[in-house]
């Protein structure tokens, strides 16, 4: 345990050094989360309730989906791409603990740092806009609970998209979808609730929704406890599925390099 | 007048120069024809799912939207395809890189211009004119000749305007000493406002990130303009004044940073 404990301390440094990309990357979602609300707050000036959420709603939604998709914001596919052509990677797996529990705490260090800065950020800025009324002590135990699980889940995505750089060199275009894909399915942008159809339960059987919209749903209450509880046991399931896949992946993918030197 | 036509005679030669090394990434373009399409249409369906839900944004339909849209990748992939030197200028400066552009007997500001480019800014200039050609079909728009000409004109202006955004963000690493400088990022971010109609903003809002920073000439001015919306006239009048504008501070912000340089190496 010692042994992972150095690695979040690291990781923890290594946001601090970079906090500059971190800054922008975070600035970039806030805009997002401003051009947002005011999107919805145009929409709602014509009628009171879009699919059931009121504007009361979704006020509060758009900034806790910003602080749940700003916590963890970096991705480290990139990082993971350049080890590879440069062929520090067998250095990494050769240390004597597991890989990805080293890239899990390492992620965990930075992202308790991303976690203070957004707080702060946001919870003012929520605080001003919304106030105090609609917070709960026992909603706010399970957001916090559905957060941290919801980072797992995230955590597993780029852990497989990670693995796909040992098999091409675009690791840019790797990120990038992920992202995409993540931001579009997670219900960052919008609640979940309000996509149509089929679009609705392709999204239901996906594991994304547990990274965003289901942390967000309890928080603001649209979720009933036992929705809450039912949702959370989701995201347990959902971590312990693609774990296992991240472990078979990885077994494939690391028999994969070959380098020169050492 | 001469020197100019050098200029843009040097200005190809580079672009091609540049263009031959897409034969060394022609995996690497595929895959990101691939990656663009899909986060444009991403991006895209955002907006169809938003419209599945309610008539209209601050009085504009999708369709609008999408215009809005199509104008700014537009201008995102002219910046990537013919001068996406425009980013490259903040790591010049932090690794020293420049010093090699000044003791070339040819003006700075074009070989930073061609110092990159990004084959990922066809896609985008494809998908946006797809759009558009889409949008405007759907919104019944009745075309002349003067309009057509119109459209033209204005596409240029946000595409210098939104070049002369990043320059002189990148730039200002000029005056940023051992500093990793974000701002072109933040700038290009800010184009997310510009997606849907300004109206919707509070003021303050709209003033600094839309005036101050011109994203409301990039987009909603042209596009309202040419729809024919309440209001948008005079400020259509005014794309003209901020593209000249932009032209301007982006000169100064080169001339001024160049004469402030220090390079870090020796």
């Amino acid at each position: 345990m010692k042994k992972y404990l150095a690695y979040i301390r690291c990781g923890f440094l290594e946001g601090c050094a970079y906090r500059s990309t971190f800054i922008t990357g975070m600035l970039a979602n806030f805009i997002q989360a401003v051009v947002l609300y005011y999107v919805w707050k145009s929409i709602f000036t014509y009628q009171d309730a879009v699919n059931g959420y009121t504007w009361e709603i979704m006020k509060q939604y758009v900034f806790v989906a910003f602080l749940c998709n700003s916590v963890f914001s970096m991705g480290f596919e990139m990082s993971i791409a350049e080890r590879i052509v440069k062929g520090d990677i067998i250095l990494d797996l050769l240390k004597p603990l597991s890989y990805r529990g080293m890239l899990f705490f390492r992620m965990l260090g930075t992202a308790g740092l991303e976690f203070a800065a957004t707080f702060v950020l946001i919870g003012s800025v929520y605080l001003a806009v919304n106030g105090l009324r609609y917070l709960s002590g026992m909603r706010t135990v399970l957001f916090l609970i559905s957060l941290f699980l919801g980072m797992g889940v995230k955590f597993c995505i780029q852990y497989i998209f990670s693995l796909l750089c040992f098999y091409t060199d675009n690791s840019y275009g790797v990120t990038k979808a992920r992202e995409i894909l993540t931001n579009f399915f997670s219900g960052a942008l919008i609640p979940l609730a309000m996509f149509p159809g089929v679009l609705r339960d392709v999204v239901n059987i996906l594991p994304f929704q547990g990274i965003i919209y289901t942390p967000c749903c309890i928080f603001i209450g649209t979720f009933s406890a036992r929705e809450s509880m039912i949702s959370i046991l989701l995201q347990i399931v959902w971590i312990a599925v693609l774990g296992l896949l991240g472990t078979l992946l990885g077994k494939k993918a690391f028999g994969v390099i070959s380098m020169y030197g050492g | 007048m001469k020197k100019y036509g050098t200029y843009i005679k040097l200005y190809i030669i580079f672009q091609i120069q540049n263009i031959k090394s897409l034969a060394q990434y022609r995996t690497d373009f595929l895959m990101m024809v691939f990656f663009t399409l899909f986060s444009q249409g991403c991006n895209l369906g955002l907006i169809c799912i938003i419209y599945s839900n309610i008539p209209q944004v601050g009085g504009w339909t999708m369709w609008e939207i999408f215009l809005l849209y199509g104008f700014l990748l537009f201008s995102e992939g002219f910046i990537n395809f013919f001068f996406q030197g425009a980013w490259k200028i903040t790591n010049m400066i932090h690794m020293a890189e420049l010093d090699r552009f000044l003791v070339r007997p040819v003006p700075v500001g074009l070989q930073l211009l061609t110092a990159k480019i990004d084959f990922d800014g066809l896609n985008k200039m494809v998908i946006a004119i797809a759009v558009m050609a889409a949008g405007f079909g759907q919104c019944g728009m009745e075309w002349n000749v003067l309009k057509a000409a119109v459209l033209c004109v204005f596409m240029a202006e946000a595409c210098v305007i939104r070049v002369c955004m990043i320059w002189t963000a990148s730039c200002i690493s000029f005056w940023m000493e051992g500093k990793k400088n974000s701002l072109n990022y933040f700038v290009i971010s800010l184009g997310e406002m510009a997606k849907y109609p300004m109206v919707i903003y509070s003021p303050i809002f709209r003033g600094i990130f839309g005036y101050l920073i011109p994203y409301a000439f990039v987009s909603f001015y042209p596009v309202g303009y040419l729809l024919g919306k309440e209001g948008t006239r005079a400020g259509a009048l005014g794309i003209s004044f901020f593209c000249a504008l932009m032209l301007a501070v982006s000169y100064m912000v080169l001339k001024r940073g160049l004469a402030n340089y220090e390079s870090s190496s020796y």
